[in-house]
């Protein structure tokens, strides 16, 4: 069977699960990742043949990835696409040409048979578009940030709240194997306490793409202007601090950095090297870093725990004590209090791990796809493919996907908070009037 | 080596541990004996590990098989210590009854002879990783049972522990082994006045069992698990019995060796 072919089957199947060993612990998986529950066997047979209608908004070098992702997904269909800039029309066109054409999105959420819509637009599009899809009934799935302003996020989080649609943001490390596993790793204490979290991504790459004329610049290079852009954060850091806060299981409660242009001096407005702290209320922080003037660190979401690191991005984790000490103190404790049990002792030779020789133990079985962060569109094997799936089955089925918006709701919020410590120089609180009752603090 | 000790007085009891020694850590569990006897024993016991490390650490340039493997390479000959001379002519003994399985060379075509304490070798590096641990456990456990323990429990690496007589509440020591790759049970054991050998690939450690007649490395997900009284032939069988690549070898391994118990298994899940 060819790759592509294979691909589709697991999309469709959803054996992505299975792959994971979660067969049988599924209930509690679902209980701590409920967003995973449209992911089952049981959903799939309720989707039968159906198929989800959707159109793309925003046909650029992202929205042609879902293009990719969504011919391989067997139910569903792209009807129309849409985009302003002609070149990417046509380009879009190419890959379906059997789609609608659109240059105006108003008109496409006018088209009845449309299910749902894809958004690839730049950042300080997302909430108009989002919030009018909505309005006209249609499933959304957008891309991550989820909006360039605070009060931007507080709208659509609002709109989720009155709205029988699915709304999906493209946070894909939720539906990552490996970062998955890790958590549930975390949380059965693999790595003992989270003490800390560091998070980087390194590039060495100016984000600029080729402007055919001087009057596109902005709008081609929208990444590069605060208008439409909030930078290294939005654009990197949000993946990353929506890990983090799931490993924490808590949202920072002040954050504070410095930003600033040291090496791509080229007009742009958004820093290109940002180093940001968020602090939680017990005290853990959030250390992070972007660069886009060096790639040598490369991409890294690392969880540190008394006992361990859990290297999430490569899909490992690296246990510095002696992790069958807990079975020996076990050893010791019934021997004192004279109740005879077995002890879970023998094994291979144990071997210390310690700083430069540091043993990875694999988080989940099997290759491991591992984005070393520097490719500016987007990845295979990074999960896009199964959370734009989801989103599929989603249009077919109506259901929501839990937690979603929620989780791209405080990232985001956190990214436009650490550009506004940066740019103010001082250490911002989290504004009770962004806070939302999924928050816990 | 970091040394952690505890005396647990209303138990009579006494633990101590070690970490990185011989690649490993070490426990100790020492009951019925005073603070001080205890103590003094857990002294000696440190001791003969750390001799042990001194002879057959391999990762160690001043330890004598380093040293003897320069000579080796060097001139093909070397005179040994009487620790190690005995320890050689051991595994040149285990490498004829396990069919040239364990080696210490790594390599079933290398010559290595022994007359008294002169060792000839050619081209041959020697590695005591499979015998080093068991021949620490045979001289601890020989120790501990001179001077009267009778109750104790030893746990060095999770790969090899020694039982003397029971847990205070039990009829035994009762020692779980899970799956190195996923944490699944897969046995209990109950040792009294015995040891066991676990031998197999871990997910973050593998390949470094070596299959001296083919000369490739094993990476088979398997767990070997032997048992019996003499704690160094159990470290030694672990190892050869994972490397058996026939049922008639496994079979002949059983028969040579029918005091030991062994048990196999298919660690895939």
């Amino acid at each position: 069977m060819e790759y592509k072919d294979k691909l589709a089957l697991d999309l469709s199947r959803r054996v992505f699960l299975k792959n994971l060993g979660f067969v049988a612990g599924g209930a509690a998986l679902f209980s701590s990742m409920p967003w995973l529950s449209s992911c089952t066997p049981e959903k799939l047979a309720q989707m039968g043949k159906e198929v989800a209608r959707v159109a793309l908004i925003g046909t650029g070098s992202r929205g042609q990835y879902h293009i990719h992702n969504l011919k391989l997904i067997p139910h569903a269909k792209i009807v129309a696409i849409c985009d302003v800039y002609a070149p990417n029309l046509e380009a879009a066109a190419q890959l379906c040409p059997d789609a609608k054409r659109y240059t105006d999105y108003k008109k496409l959420l006018e088209d009845k048979e449309i299910d749902g819509v894809i958004i690839s637009t730049p950042l300080n599009m997302h909430a108009s578009i989002t919030l009018d899809s909505l309005s006209a009934g249609k499933h959304v799935f957008c891309e991550k940030a989820m909006a360039r302003t605070l009060d931007e996020c507080k709208a659509i989080y609002d709109a989720y709240q009155k709205t029988d649609r699915a709304l999906y943001f493209c946070m894909q490390r939720m539906y990552d194997p490996k970062y998955i596993k890790g958590m549930q790793l975390i949380r059965d204490g693999v790595i003992g306490e989270v003490v800390g979290m560091r998070c980087h991504w390194f590039r060495n790459a100016d984000w600029r793409r080729e402007v055919p004329s001087p009057e596109l610049e902005r709008a081609i290079n929208w990444r590069l202007y605060k208008e439409s852009s909030g930078g290294l954060m939005t654009e990197l850091a949000c993946h990353q601090l929506e890990v983090c806060n799931m490993a924490a299981g808590k949202i920072p409660q002040s954050v504070t950095g410095m930003g600033d242009i040291i090496y791509w001096k080229d007009g742009r407005e958004v820093y290109d090297a940002v180093n940001v702290i968020y602090r939680y209320s017990d005290g853990r922080k959030i250390n992070y870093e972007s660069l886009i003037s060096n790639k040598f660190n490369g991409m890294e979401d690392q969880i540190l725990g008394h006992k361990g690191t859990m290297d999430l991005t490569k899909g490992v984790y690296y246990l510095e004590e002696d992790n069958s000490r807990s079975g020996i103190e076990t050893l010791v404790g019934s021997v004192r209090d004279k109740v005879f049990s077995s002890v879970p002792l023998a094994g291979p030779s144990w071997r210390p791990e310690v700083k430069g020789n540091s043993i990875p133990h694999a988080i989940i079985e099997g290759k491991v796809s591992v984005n070393g962060g520097q490719n500016m569109i987007g990845v295979d094997n990074d999960a896009s493919d199964t959370i734009l799936s989801a989103f599929c089955t989603s249009c077919i089925t109506g259901e929501k996907a839990k937690d979603v918006v929620e989780e791209a709701y405080c990232s985001t919020v956190l990214c436009l908070l650490g550009n506004k410590a940066m740019e103010e120089q001082r250490t911002i609180i989290f504004p009770d009037y962004y806070k939302i009752p999924y928050m816990k603090f | 080596m970091t040394e952690k000790h505890e005396y647990y007085p209303d138990s009579f009891l006494f633990s101590a541990s070690l970490e990185k020694v011989m690649g490993t850590r070490f426990f100790i569990l020492l009951l019925g004996k005073e603070e001080r006897q205890a103590s003094e024993l857990w002294e000696e016991v440190r001791s003969l590990l750390e001799s042990g490390d001194s002879v057959f650490n391999r990762f160690s340039s001043e330890s004598e098989v380093s040293k003897v493997n320069a000579l080796l390479k060097e001139r093909g000959e070397a005179i040994l210590s009487d620790v190690l001379a005995r320890s050689v002519a051991d595994c040149v003994e285990f490498r004829r009854r396990t069919s040239g399985l364990f080696d210490i060379t790594k390599d079933s075509k290398k010559e290595l002879t022994i007359e008294g304490n002169v060792l000839r070798a050619e081209d041959a590096e020697l590695d005591f990783g499979g015998y080093a641990k068991g021949w620490a456990l045979r001289q601890i456990m020989s120790l501990l049972e001179s001077k009267g323990v009778s109750v104790a429990f030893v746990d060095f690496g999770g790969s090899s522990i020694c039982a003397l007589g029971s847990h205070p509440a039990g009829d035994c020591w009762s020692v779980d082994l899970n799956s190195p790759r996923t944490g699944m049970y897969l046995n209990t054991f109950s040792l009294k006045d015995s040891s066991l050998s676990t031998s197999g690939n871990t997910p973050a450690y593998s390949g470094h069992i070596v299959n001296p007649i083919t000369g490739e490395a094993n990476n088979r997900n398997m767990v070997v698990s032997v048992e019996g009284k003499d704690p160094l032939v159990c470290e030694v069988l672990s190892t050869a019995y994972m490397l058996c690549h026939s049922e008639e070898l496994r079979e002949g391994m059983r028969r040579e060796f029918g005091d030991y118990v062994f048990n196999a298994y298919s660690d895939l899940l």
